[in-house]
Protein backbone atom coordinates (compact mmCIF):
# COMPACT_ATOMS: atom_id res chain seq x y z
CA UNK A 1 0.00 0.00 0.00
CA UNK A 2 2.63 2.01 0.83
CA UNK A 3 4.65 1.33 -2.30
CA UNK A 4 1.74 2.51 -4.53
CA UNK A 5 1.25 5.25 -2.57
CA UNK A 6 4.63 6.57 -2.58
CA UNK A 7 4.77 6.41 -6.67
CA UNK A 8 2.78 10.04 -6.95
CA UNK A 9 0.51 12.10 -5.87
CA UNK A 10 -1.84 11.86 -8.80
CA UNK A 11 -1.78 7.89 -8.48
CA UNK A 12 -2.61 7.95 -4.98
CA UNK A 13 -6.36 6.60 -5.22
CA UNK A 14 -4.90 3.27 -7.02
CA UNK A 15 -5.37 0.35 -4.31
CA UNK A 16 -2.54 -1.38 -4.71
CA UNK A 17 -4.19 -5.02 -6.80
CA UNK A 18 -4.84 -2.81 -9.80
CA UNK A 19 -2.37 -2.07 -12.63
CA UNK A 20 -3.48 1.69 -13.04
CA UNK A 21 -6.06 4.33 -12.83
CA UNK A 22 -7.87 3.59 -16.07
CA UNK A 23 -8.29 -0.25 -15.07
CA UNK A 24 -9.21 0.26 -10.93
CA UNK A 25 -12.07 2.75 -12.81
CA UNK A 26 -13.13 0.26 -15.47
CA UNK A 27 -13.16 -2.46 -12.24
CA UNK A 28 -15.82 -0.08 -10.54
CA UNK A 29 -18.06 0.47 -13.29
CA UNK A 30 -18.01 -3.25 -14.24
CA UNK A 31 -19.57 -3.73 -10.46
CA UNK A 32 -21.54 -0.88 -10.65
CA UNK A 33 -23.26 -2.25 -13.68
CA UNK A 34 -23.43 -5.86 -12.13
CA UNK A 35 -25.29 -3.82 -8.88
CA UNK A 36 -27.88 -2.14 -11.29
CA UNK A 37 -28.25 -5.40 -12.88
CA UNK A 38 -29.44 -6.45 -9.50
CA UNK A 39 -31.76 -3.32 -8.98
CA UNK A 40 -33.49 -4.12 -12.29
CA UNK A 41 -34.39 -7.71 -10.81
CA UNK A 42 -35.33 -6.19 -7.75
CA UNK A 43 -37.54 -3.60 -9.04
CA UNK A 44 -38.81 -6.51 -11.44
CA UNK A 45 -40.13 -8.28 -9.14
CA UNK A 46 -42.66 -5.64 -8.38
CA UNK A 47 -42.80 -5.08 -12.40
CA UNK A 48 -44.19 -8.37 -12.50
CA UNK A 49 -46.62 -8.25 -9.73
CA UNK A 50 -47.74 -4.75 -11.64
CA UNK A 51 -48.28 -6.52 -14.92
CA UNK A 52 -50.21 -9.69 -13.30
CA UNK A 53 -52.32 -7.54 -11.24
CA UNK A 54 -53.27 -5.28 -14.29
CA UNK A 55 -53.68 -8.12 -16.90
CA UNK A 56 -56.40 -9.24 -14.14
CA UNK A 57 -58.39 -6.39 -13.35
CA UNK A 58 -57.77 -3.87 -16.62
CA UNK A 59 -60.71 -1.92 -16.04
CA UNK A 60 -59.95 -1.52 -11.79
CA UNK A 61 -56.26 0.06 -12.28
CA UNK A 62 -57.93 2.07 -15.18
CA UNK A 63 -60.82 3.70 -12.36
CA UNK A 64 -58.13 3.47 -9.58
CA UNK A 65 -55.84 5.50 -11.28
CA UNK A 66 -58.23 8.24 -11.71
CA UNK A 67 -57.63 9.41 -8.05
CA UNK A 68 -53.53 9.97 -8.83
CA UNK A 69 -52.57 13.25 -9.65
CA UNK A 70 -51.18 13.41 -13.06
CA UNK A 71 -50.29 16.94 -13.00
CA UNK A 72 -48.20 16.08 -9.61
CA UNK A 73 -46.63 12.59 -11.24
CA UNK A 74 -45.99 14.93 -14.52
CA UNK A 75 -43.76 17.48 -12.49
CA UNK A 76 -42.06 14.75 -10.47
CA UNK A 77 -40.79 13.33 -13.80
CA UNK A 78 -39.76 16.40 -15.22
CA UNK A 79 -37.50 17.03 -11.49
CA UNK A 80 -35.93 13.92 -11.96
CA UNK A 81 -35.34 14.62 -15.89
CA UNK A 82 -33.58 18.06 -14.53
CA UNK A 83 -32.05 16.18 -11.74
CA UNK A 84 -30.30 13.75 -14.02
CA UNK A 85 -28.81 16.13 -15.83
CA UNK A 86 -27.28 18.25 -12.71
CA UNK A 87 -26.13 15.15 -12.05
CA UNK A 88 -24.39 14.20 -15.74
CA UNK A 89 -22.87 17.79 -15.49
CA UNK A 90 -21.36 17.12 -11.94
CA UNK A 91 -19.55 14.42 -13.52
CA UNK A 92 -18.70 16.58 -16.21
CA UNK A 93 -17.49 19.34 -13.99
CA UNK A 94 -14.88 17.32 -12.08
CA UNK A 95 -14.05 15.83 -15.08
CA UNK A 96 -12.53 19.21 -16.13
CA UNK A 97 -11.24 19.61 -12.30
CA UNK A 98 -14.15 22.40 -11.16
CA UNK A 99 -14.20 22.28 -7.65
CA UNK A 100 -17.04 24.97 -7.21
CA UNK A 101 -18.74 23.77 -10.14
CA UNK A 102 -19.22 20.21 -9.24
CA UNK A 103 -20.71 21.09 -5.59
CA UNK A 104 -23.17 23.69 -7.62
CA UNK A 105 -24.38 20.80 -9.67
CA UNK A 106 -24.31 18.16 -7.15
CA UNK A 107 -26.27 20.82 -4.26
CA UNK A 108 -28.56 21.31 -7.35
CA UNK A 109 -29.41 17.42 -7.79
CA UNK A 110 -29.57 17.08 -3.86
CA UNK A 111 -32.44 20.18 -4.05
CA UNK A 112 -34.25 18.57 -6.95
CA UNK A 113 -34.15 14.85 -5.16
CA UNK A 114 -35.91 16.89 -2.19
CA UNK A 115 -38.15 18.11 -4.41
CA UNK A 116 -39.49 14.90 -5.83
CA UNK A 117 -39.80 13.83 -2.63
CA UNK A 118 -42.19 17.01 -0.94
CA UNK A 119 -44.04 16.66 -3.99
CA UNK A 120 -44.44 12.48 -3.20
CA UNK A 121 -45.01 13.44 0.38
CA UNK A 122 -48.23 15.80 -0.77
CA UNK A 123 -49.54 12.91 -2.82
CA UNK A 124 -48.81 10.14 -0.36
CA UNK A 125 -50.40 12.41 2.67
CA UNK A 126 -53.86 12.84 1.04
CA UNK A 127 -54.31 8.78 -0.03
CA UNK A 128 -53.16 8.27 3.97
CA UNK A 129 -55.92 10.83 4.70
CA UNK A 130 -58.47 9.26 2.42
CA UNK A 131 -57.86 5.80 3.03
CA UNK A 132 -56.42 4.93 -0.72
CA UNK A 133 -53.93 2.09 0.94
CA UNK A 134 -52.61 -1.12 0.43
CA UNK A 135 -54.44 -3.92 1.29
CA UNK A 136 -56.46 -4.42 4.48
CA UNK A 137 -55.63 -0.20 5.17
CA UNK A 138 -57.64 0.44 2.15
CA UNK A 139 -60.62 2.16 3.61
CA UNK A 140 -61.86 4.36 0.61
CA UNK A 141 -65.10 3.46 -1.49
CA UNK A 142 -64.78 5.68 -4.28
CA UNK A 143 -63.40 3.44 -6.86
CA UNK A 144 -65.74 1.49 -9.41
CA UNK A 145 -64.45 -2.20 -10.39
CA UNK A 146 -63.52 -4.65 -7.96
CA UNK A 147 -60.20 -5.03 -5.72
CA UNK A 148 -59.28 -1.45 -6.06
CA UNK A 149 -57.02 -1.97 -2.97
CA UNK A 150 -54.28 -4.40 -5.12
CA UNK A 151 -54.40 -1.42 -7.33
CA UNK A 152 -52.92 0.55 -4.12
CA UNK A 153 -50.62 -2.04 -2.69
CA UNK A 154 -48.24 -2.24 -5.72
CA UNK A 155 -48.84 1.43 -6.17
CA UNK A 156 -47.44 2.30 -2.78
CA UNK A 157 -44.68 -0.84 -2.84
CA UNK A 158 -43.30 0.62 -6.11
CA UNK A 159 -43.08 4.15 -5.55
CA UNK A 160 -42.61 3.67 -1.70
CA UNK A 161 -39.78 1.54 -3.14
CA UNK A 162 -38.21 3.92 -5.68
CA UNK A 163 -38.74 6.62 -2.99
CA UNK A 164 -36.04 5.04 -0.61
CA UNK A 165 -34.31 4.53 -3.79
CA UNK A 166 -34.45 8.40 -4.10
CA UNK A 167 -33.40 8.95 -0.17
CA UNK A 168 -30.41 6.39 -0.29
CA UNK A 169 -29.25 8.38 -3.76
CA UNK A 170 -29.60 12.04 -1.44
CA UNK A 171 -27.38 10.18 1.42
CA UNK A 172 -24.77 9.39 -1.87
CA UNK A 173 -25.18 12.44 -2.96
CA UNK A 174 -24.59 14.00 0.53
CA UNK A 175 -21.33 11.82 0.68
CA UNK A 176 -19.90 13.03 -2.77
CA UNK A 177 -20.74 16.74 -1.61
CA UNK A 178 -18.95 16.27 1.51
CA UNK A 179 -15.75 13.99 0.02
CA UNK A 180 -15.73 17.22 -2.85
CA UNK A 181 -15.60 19.55 -0.56
CA UNK A 182 -12.66 17.54 1.11
CA UNK A 183 -10.89 17.78 -2.41
CA UNK A 184 -10.75 13.78 -2.63
CA UNK A 185 -11.74 14.20 -6.30
CA UNK A 186 -9.80 15.72 -9.28
CA UNK A 187 -9.86 15.16 -12.87
CA UNK A 188 -7.74 12.31 -12.68
CA UNK A 189 -9.81 10.89 -9.81
CA UNK A 190 -13.98 11.09 -9.68
CA UNK A 191 -15.38 7.23 -9.73
CA UNK A 192 -17.38 7.49 -6.63
CA UNK A 193 -19.05 11.01 -8.29
CA UNK A 194 -19.34 8.92 -11.57
CA UNK A 195 -20.63 5.78 -10.33
CA UNK A 196 -23.51 7.60 -8.22
CA UNK A 197 -23.95 9.11 -11.01
CA UNK A 198 -24.83 5.37 -12.61
CA UNK A 199 -27.31 4.89 -9.31
CA UNK A 200 -29.33 8.18 -9.99
CA UNK A 201 -29.83 8.02 -13.36
CA UNK A 202 -31.04 4.01 -12.85
CA UNK A 203 -33.64 5.98 -10.26
CA UNK A 204 -34.93 8.21 -13.05
CA UNK A 205 -35.02 5.28 -15.37
CA UNK A 206 -37.33 3.06 -12.94
CA UNK A 207 -39.31 6.25 -12.41
CA UNK A 208 -39.62 6.75 -16.60
CA UNK A 209 -41.33 3.59 -16.69
CA UNK A 210 -43.66 4.38 -13.12
CA UNK A 211 -44.78 7.35 -14.71
CA UNK A 212 -47.12 6.15 -17.31
CA UNK A 213 -48.01 2.96 -15.69
CA UNK A 214 -49.33 4.67 -12.84
CA UNK A 215 -50.68 8.26 -14.02
CA UNK A 216 -51.13 7.29 -17.85
CA UNK A 217 -53.68 4.22 -17.79
CA UNK A 218 -56.36 5.17 -20.59
CA UNK B 1 -20.56 5.42 -33.89
CA UNK B 2 -18.76 7.12 -36.39
CA UNK B 3 -17.20 9.75 -33.76
CA UNK B 4 -15.97 7.09 -31.65
CA UNK B 5 -12.03 8.67 -32.84
CA UNK B 6 -11.77 9.23 -28.73
CA UNK B 7 -9.92 6.53 -27.86
CA UNK B 8 -9.70 7.51 -23.51
CA UNK B 9 -12.84 5.72 -21.35
CA UNK B 10 -12.29 7.16 -18.26
CA UNK B 11 -11.80 10.81 -19.46
CA UNK B 12 -14.24 11.01 -22.39
CA UNK B 13 -16.04 14.49 -21.74
CA UNK B 14 -19.12 15.24 -23.59
CA UNK B 15 -19.97 18.57 -24.18
CA UNK B 16 -22.48 20.55 -22.46
CA UNK B 17 -24.38 20.81 -25.16
CA UNK B 18 -25.18 17.35 -25.59
CA UNK B 19 -26.41 17.10 -22.37
CA UNK B 20 -28.49 20.37 -22.68
CA UNK B 21 -30.13 18.23 -25.86
CA UNK B 22 -30.59 15.11 -24.36
CA UNK B 23 -32.19 16.97 -21.30
CA UNK B 24 -34.43 18.29 -22.95
CA UNK B 25 -35.78 16.04 -25.59
CA UNK B 26 -36.44 14.22 -22.53
CA UNK B 27 -38.91 17.03 -20.89
CA UNK B 28 -40.42 17.14 -24.55
CA UNK B 29 -40.98 13.49 -24.65
CA UNK B 30 -42.74 13.58 -21.22
CA UNK B 31 -44.94 16.25 -22.40
CA UNK B 32 -45.58 14.07 -25.41
CA UNK B 33 -46.69 11.29 -23.77
CA UNK B 34 -48.87 13.19 -21.74
CA UNK B 35 -50.31 14.67 -24.75
CA UNK B 36 -50.72 11.07 -26.25
CA UNK B 37 -52.66 10.13 -22.99
CA UNK B 38 -55.71 12.16 -24.47
CA UNK B 39 -55.49 10.83 -27.80
CA UNK B 40 -57.35 7.25 -28.07
CA UNK B 41 -55.71 4.82 -29.91
CA UNK B 42 -57.48 1.84 -27.91
CA UNK B 43 -55.53 -1.16 -27.09
CA UNK B 44 -52.80 0.86 -28.33
CA UNK B 45 -52.27 3.55 -25.54
CA UNK B 46 -49.98 1.10 -23.42
CA UNK B 47 -48.24 0.48 -26.47
CA UNK B 48 -47.58 3.97 -27.47
CA UNK B 49 -46.86 5.07 -23.96
CA UNK B 50 -44.23 2.14 -23.69
CA UNK B 51 -42.26 3.21 -26.80
CA UNK B 52 -41.76 7.03 -25.60
CA UNK B 53 -40.80 4.98 -21.85
CA UNK B 54 -38.30 2.87 -23.82
CA UNK B 55 -37.23 5.74 -26.07
CA UNK B 56 -36.80 7.92 -22.69
CA UNK B 57 -34.78 4.88 -21.22
CA UNK B 58 -32.65 4.58 -23.87
CA UNK B 59 -31.68 8.19 -24.02
CA UNK B 60 -31.08 7.79 -20.41
CA UNK B 61 -28.89 5.00 -20.46
CA UNK B 62 -26.80 5.91 -24.00
CA UNK B 63 -25.91 9.72 -22.95
CA UNK B 64 -26.16 10.55 -19.19
CA UNK B 65 -25.17 6.80 -18.35
CA UNK B 66 -22.64 6.73 -21.49
CA UNK B 67 -23.35 3.31 -22.93
CA UNK B 68 -22.93 4.64 -26.30
CA UNK B 69 -19.30 5.01 -25.46
CA UNK B 70 -18.33 2.90 -22.76
CA UNK B 71 -16.83 -0.35 -22.99
CA UNK B 72 -19.78 -2.89 -24.35
CA UNK B 73 -19.41 -5.16 -21.58
CA UNK B 74 -21.33 -2.86 -19.49
CA UNK B 75 -24.22 -2.62 -22.39
CA UNK B 76 -23.89 -6.91 -22.19
CA UNK B 77 -24.58 -6.56 -18.68
CA UNK B 78 -27.26 -4.37 -18.90
CA UNK B 79 -29.45 -6.30 -21.90
CA UNK B 80 -29.18 -8.74 -19.57
CA UNK B 81 -30.62 -7.59 -16.94
CA UNK B 82 -33.80 -6.78 -19.13
CA UNK B 83 -33.64 -10.27 -20.70
CA UNK B 84 -33.38 -11.72 -17.19
CA UNK B 85 -36.21 -9.18 -16.47
CA UNK B 86 -38.15 -10.11 -18.93
CA UNK B 87 -37.93 -13.96 -19.07
CA UNK B 88 -38.65 -13.65 -15.12
CA UNK B 89 -42.40 -11.28 -16.23
CA UNK B 90 -42.94 -13.65 -19.16
CA UNK B 91 -43.03 -17.01 -17.47
CA UNK B 92 -44.91 -15.74 -13.87
CA UNK B 93 -47.53 -14.44 -16.39
CA UNK B 94 -48.29 -17.74 -18.10
CA UNK B 95 -47.93 -19.33 -15.18
CA UNK B 96 -50.54 -17.36 -13.15
CA UNK B 97 -52.81 -17.00 -15.85
CA UNK B 98 -53.13 -20.58 -16.25
CA UNK B 99 -54.19 -21.28 -12.62
CA UNK B 100 -57.96 -20.56 -12.56
CA UNK B 101 -57.84 -21.51 -8.81
CA UNK B 102 -55.50 -18.13 -8.34
CA UNK B 103 -58.17 -15.64 -9.76
CA UNK B 104 -61.64 -17.20 -9.26
CA UNK B 105 -63.86 -15.99 -6.43
CA UNK B 106 -61.93 -13.05 -5.58
CA UNK B 107 -63.92 -10.27 -7.49
CA UNK B 108 -64.39 -8.51 -4.54
CA UNK B 109 -66.23 -4.69 -4.97
CA UNK B 110 -65.20 -1.68 -2.56
CA UNK B 111 -67.50 0.85 -3.45
CA UNK B 112 -69.57 1.56 -0.05
CA UNK B 113 -69.43 1.08 3.45
CA UNK B 114 -71.21 -2.54 3.91
CA UNK B 115 -68.59 -3.88 1.36
CA UNK B 116 -65.28 -2.15 3.46
CA UNK B 117 -66.96 -3.86 6.51
CA UNK B 118 -67.36 -7.42 4.49
CA UNK B 119 -63.68 -7.44 3.25
CA UNK B 120 -62.19 -6.46 6.36
CA UNK B 121 -64.34 -8.68 8.17
CA UNK B 122 -63.13 -11.72 5.92
CA UNK B 123 -59.58 -10.71 5.28
CA UNK B 124 -58.55 -9.36 8.55
CA UNK B 125 -58.13 -11.34 11.96
CA UNK B 126 -59.93 -9.98 14.62
CA UNK B 127 -61.48 -7.81 13.17
CA UNK B 128 -63.54 -5.93 15.42
CA UNK B 129 -65.28 -3.29 12.98
CA UNK B 130 -65.22 -0.22 11.37
CA UNK B 131 -62.21 1.37 12.60
CA UNK B 132 -59.61 4.22 11.27
CA UNK B 133 -60.13 6.15 8.35
CA UNK B 134 -63.12 6.80 6.75
CA UNK B 135 -64.91 5.38 10.27
CA UNK B 136 -65.35 8.69 11.95
CA UNK B 137 -68.84 9.66 13.43
CA UNK B 138 -69.77 6.37 13.59
CA UNK B 139 -70.18 6.58 17.21
CA UNK B 140 -69.75 3.71 20.28
CA UNK B 141 -72.80 1.54 19.71
CA UNK B 142 -71.60 -0.28 16.99
CA UNK B 143 -71.63 -3.55 19.09
CA UNK B 144 -74.43 -6.09 17.78
CA UNK B 145 -75.67 -4.21 14.65
CA UNK B 146 -72.42 -4.61 13.23
CA UNK B 147 -72.11 -8.26 14.30
CA UNK B 148 -75.34 -8.06 12.29
CA UNK B 149 -74.21 -6.36 8.85
CA UNK B 150 -71.01 -8.04 9.14
CA UNK B 151 -72.75 -11.56 8.91
CA UNK B 152 -74.95 -10.17 6.14
CA UNK B 153 -72.15 -9.26 4.07
CA UNK B 154 -70.53 -11.99 4.21
CA UNK B 155 -72.86 -13.69 3.44
CA UNK B 156 -73.12 -12.21 0.53
CA UNK B 157 -69.92 -12.50 -0.21
CA UNK B 158 -69.96 -16.29 0.29
CA UNK B 159 -73.24 -16.21 -1.84
CA UNK B 160 -71.40 -14.38 -5.17
CA UNK B 161 -68.65 -16.74 -4.52
CA UNK B 162 -71.49 -19.10 -4.80
CA UNK B 163 -73.10 -17.84 -7.91
CA UNK B 164 -69.84 -18.27 -9.82
CA UNK B 165 -69.54 -22.00 -8.85
CA UNK B 166 -73.13 -22.32 -9.84
CA UNK B 167 -72.21 -20.41 -13.11
CA UNK B 168 -69.52 -23.17 -13.63
CA UNK B 169 -71.67 -26.28 -12.24
CA UNK B 170 -73.77 -25.28 -15.13
CA UNK B 171 -71.10 -25.19 -17.98
CA UNK B 172 -70.70 -28.63 -16.27
CA UNK B 173 -73.82 -29.84 -17.25
CA UNK B 174 -73.75 -28.85 -20.95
Amino acid sequence: MADSASHSHSMSHVAHHFADSEQQAESSKMGMWIFLLTEVLFFGGLFCAYVIFRAWKPDMFYEAHKTLSMSMGATNTVVLIVSSVTMALAIRAMQLGDKIKTLAYLWSTMALAGVFLVIKYFEYAHKFHVGQLPGQFYTYTGVEGTNPHVFFSVYFAMTGLHGIHVIAGMIAIGWLIWRTQKNHFNANYYTPIEMTGLYWHLVDLIWIFLFPLFYLIH
Amino acid sequence: MSDSSHGEHHHHILPFRLYMIVGGALILLTLLTVGIFYVDFGPFNIVVAMVIAIAKASLVVLYFMHLRWDNKIYAAIFILSIVMLGAFVALTAVDFFDREIVTEGHNIPITNQADLDAIRAVRIPDYEGPTGYGADGHGDDHGAMDTAATTDVADSLAASDGADTDSESVDDGH
